[in-house]
This record gives structure tokens, sequence and C-alpha cells, in this order.
């Protein structure tokens, strides 16, 4: 029963998908139905926590595993392009956008549940290509190349990916997740190269900020809230199913976090912000492997409901929108949005914080708390922007009125973040609760002592293009020493 | 599993050399440098 419904809720968006090419008018309703079907199966599988197990074709082996995990990973998916679907509602995008936009969702769900190395490697390519055609979908030079960037950085990753599992296939004869465990180094070091950088994990995942934060915000949104995630999954996984990786997975948790957020609090580009956060909130993610589905929950519902918002703003500098005033309404979200990733009481943030904390090992907690703590001080540039409520500037300063569309892909997000807090209410206590607010109140403090008269401009030396595949050999050598260590 | 990868190798490959030739209209030397600082 369970087998058939995965098989048919697998092959939905990619059979959706290209029906949606033959019927045109019904684009945006089907994409809608697509990630309500993906929805009300995550759900099924975050309350049901016994895992499903298939084995498809079995010399070769296409093997797959739902559990809890897979459970909150596919509801963020589901809930992120649904509210991308909704925000797009009114703004005439051709069915091809709504194709690539679902047989996305498709394959970022089949990353979700796969539990061997080739239909991971199968699936990310396909997300590839997806992601491609929805960051090129206006045509633009810039457009293009921004997508370009993208694809030859992730087609490369790929290589290097589909090499270690080559290795790995010849050391065990098996291409399950589980025949890493007798592999040899360089195997292990590339298959994590791959994940790293397609994951936008560290060093390696310089190329994120440009490709995020230059493509149009619905698709920011859909990259920043689940695709990056589709890197990130299949670590936690090995850490979870094999305990010799846990350390090495924790470690890049610590590494990117500190490192994403230290470019995120000098950055003055609402986008950019967002996009480095993206890399720090990812560390958090893989710090605590065990629990990092929920956290991810959190942060994918927050990162896009924040990609949405900032693209109704006027501009994307945060000087000149301290200048001017933004509408008080968008303003909300902004705070509800902000307040959540810091970790404040009450949205799922905060449970979501508390839960990885409980997790960290000894060694990762000092990294950790400085890295909410910069999360806090970045996201203090939001809180503090100036707004007001007269509707006749707001006319003015918006580029577009926000419409109903927006408002329900918005009332979705952080409906969702405030509902997820069932999945830990245990959070509630009063040790817990002051531990974040001591954190917002020194980020906060910190912003606006130092940070808001601070304009430092880190170089962008790294994120050009060439440099991109330069450090991933850096990286690799990197990883292939700690794998030896 | 070979057979696959060859086929999403070479989809890649022409969904690339589509976006270049694009690209080339206005920069016909398609030097990376140029490109970024022209589109970014």
């Amino acid at each position: 029963m369970m087998t058939i419904a995965t098989l048919t809720w697998i092959a939905l968006p990619l059979l959706v998908g290209f029906s949606i090419y033959l019927l045109p008018k019904l684009a945006r309703i089907l994409a809608l139905v697509v990630s309500i079907v993906s929805l009300a199966y995550g759900l099924w599988h975050v309350f049901n926590p016994a895992p499903v197990v298939l084995n498809l074709i079995d010399s070769f082996g296409v093997s797959l595993l739902v559990d809890q995990l897979s459970g909150f990973f596919i509801l963020t998916n589901a809930v992120v392009t649904a509210a991308v679907v909704l925000y797009c509602w009114q703004s005439g995008k051709a069915s091809f956008f709504y194709t690539q936009a679902i047989i996305l969702h498709g394959s970022v769900n089949s990353v979700f549940i796969c539990a061997d190395l080739i239909s991971v490697y199968v699936a990310l390519e396909v997300i590839g290509i997806a992601a491609f055609l929805l960051i090129a979908y206006p045509r633009t030079d810039r457009a293009i190349w921004v997508g370009l960037r993208y694809l030859f950085v992730s087609n490369t990753a790929m290589l290097f990916y589909l090499l270690g599992a080559a290795l790995v296939y010849q050391a065990n004869h098996s291409f399950a997740f589980t025949a890493l465990i007798g592999a040899p180094p360089e195997a292990i070091a590339l298959i994590f190269l791959g994940l790293l950088s397609k994951g936008g994990i560290f060093v390696s995942g310089l190329w994120l900020p440009p490709t995020h934060g230059e493509s149009e915000s619905p698709v920011s949104a859909l990259l920043s809230g689940v695709v990056v995630k589709t890197g990130v999954f299949p670590l936690v996984r090995f850490a979870l199913i094999m305990p010799d990786f846990d350390p090495l997975v924790r470690f890049f948790g610590v590494a990117t976090a500190l490192f994403g957020v230290g470019f995120a609090v000098f950055e003055k580009d609402t986008k950019r912000i967002l996009a480095f956060h993206t890399v720090s909130q990812l560390g958090f993610i893989l710090a605590a492997p065990a629990v990092g589905g929920f956290y991810a929950l959190t942060h994918g519902l927050v990162k896009s409901a924040l990609f949405l918002t900032v693209g109704k703003l006027p501009s994307r500098d945060i000087k000149t929108l301290s200048k001017h005033p933004i509408p008080t309404t968008l303003w909300i979200v902004l705070a509800i949005a902000s307040f959540s990733i810091s970790g404040f009481p009450l949205l799922s943030g905060f449970g979501a914080k508390v839960l990885t904390t409980k997790n960290l090992l000894p060694w990762q907690v000092i990294g950790m708390n400085i890295a909410a703590l910069g999360t806090a001080i970045s996201f203090a540039k939001f809180i503090f922007l100036p707004h007001e409520r007269s509707q006749e500037k707001v006319e003015s300063t918006t580029k577009s009125t926000p419409d109903m569309g927006f408002w329900l892909a918005i009332g979705m997000l952080l409906g969702g973040l405030v509902l997820a807090n069932i999945f830990y209410y245990e959070a509630y206590t009063l040790k817990n609760t002051i531990k974040p607010l001591t954190t917002i109140a020194l980020g906060w403090l910190a912003y606006l002592l130092l940070f808001q008269k601070l304009s430092i401009k880190l170089p962008r030396v790294a994120e050009q293009f060439d440099h991109l595949i330069g450090a991933m050999s850096l990286v690799l050598t990197f990883l292939f020493w700690m794998v030896l260590t | 599993v070979i057979l696959t990868a060859i086929v999403i190798g070479f989809s890649i490959q022409a969904l690339m050399l589509v976006g270049v030739m694009k690209l080339s209209r206005d920069n016909p030397t398609l030097e990376c440098s140029e490109i970024e600082r022209n589109n970014t």
C-alpha cells in the first residue's frame, strides 16, 4: 500500500510537469495540486516515523528510504513550491515556468527519499537542469550568465561526485550509501566534495551568493528554500547511518555556519545577505544531523518568505532602504521572519534552535553560539529598517503593490512557521527562552553600536567564475587530508 | 548507469551550448571576466 503510494507520488510531478505543456490553461492549478499532494505525503511521514524501505531493480539497486527526516524535507519542499506558485499566480508567467518548477519539485523530492549514490546523482543532475532553466527564464544576458555559472559549477561538482561513486562501486560492488564505509578515502573525498559544492557549503559554496542574489525573487526562494538542501540531505543521511562520518559532517556544519555569517554581517545588499545567510543556516542543519530535518523545515519557510518579500521592496541596498521608509505591512513580514530565524520564542525558529543546541557536541557549542549571534546581527539590519503607514507614499515607493497571491504565499509560509511549533513544544521552558533572548539582545546591541556604522566591503574575488573551480580543488585536497586522518 | 550518465552529460552540454551561443552575440570573445563585468 505504502509502496504504491510512494511510487505514484514520486512519478506524479514528472508526469504532471510534462502534461502542463499540453494544458497550459491549467498550469497553475496543476502545479498547486502537485505541491498539495506532496504536503500530505510529507505530513504523513512526519507523523508516522516508521521508515518505508523500497528496493527496485535488485542487482544495481535503486533503493529508496522514506522516514521522518525525509518527511520534514518533503514538507519544506511542498510548502515552498506551493508558496512560489501562489506568488507567481498573477505574474503571467508562461506554462514553461510551471513545468520547470514542478519538475524541479519532483526531482528534489526524489533526492529526499534516495538511499543509493546513483539515484542521488541522477536526481541532482535533473535538479541542475531544471534550476538552470528557471534561472534563465527571463532570457536576459544577465540571467543566462548567472544560470550558466550555476550549471557549470554544479556540473563540475557532479563529475567529481560521479568519479567518487564509481570508485565506491569498484571497492564494494554496491552503490548503497552504506557501501561508503569500506570505500577508499579518495572516493569519500570526491563524493563529499560533490555534495558540499552542490549544497553550497563552506568555501566551495561561494557560487551561491551571486546565483541566489541575481536570480528573480521566486526563483531565489525556490533555490534557497529547498534546492540547496538537496546537497545537504545526503550528508545528513550519511552522518546518521554511518557514525564514522558524523564528526566530519559536524565539522563542516560549524565551519560553514561561521563562514556564511561572517560574510552576511558585512554585506549591504539585501538579497546577498539572505544568500550568505543561507550558507550559514545550512551549517546549522549539518551541525546536528539528528534533528536537521526540523531545522531545514523552519529555515526553508523563513528564507523563502524573506526572498519573496525582499523582491517587493523598492531597493536592494540597505543604505537606500534606510533612507526611504518601507510600507509597514512588508516590514511586519520581514520582522516576523527575522525574529523566527534569530530564534525568538513563539515562532518555530526558536524550537529548531533549541533542539539543535541540545544536540551539539561540546566542541561545537562556542562556534554555533557565535554563529547565532551573527544571525541576530545580520537580521537586525532588516528589523531596524524605517517603515511608515501612509498609503500615498507606499504607492510611489514600491515597484508594484503586493497582490493577493503574495499575501497568500506569505500567509502560508508564516502560518507554517507558527504551526510548526507543535513538532517541538517541549522547548518552551524558562531556561530555554532566556538564552535566545540574550543572544538577540546582544546581537542588536552589537549592530546598533558597531556594525551599523561599519562599511567594510569584503572583496568578491573568490566569487569570480574561474576561482570557483579552483576553490573546489583546494577543498578536495583538504577533504582528502581530513578523511585520511 | 553509464548510459544514464552519458545521456545526462550530453543534455547538459547541449544546454550550455545554447546559453553560450546566446551570450556570444554580445560578447564575441566569450571572456569570462568581460561577461562577468557586464552582467553583475
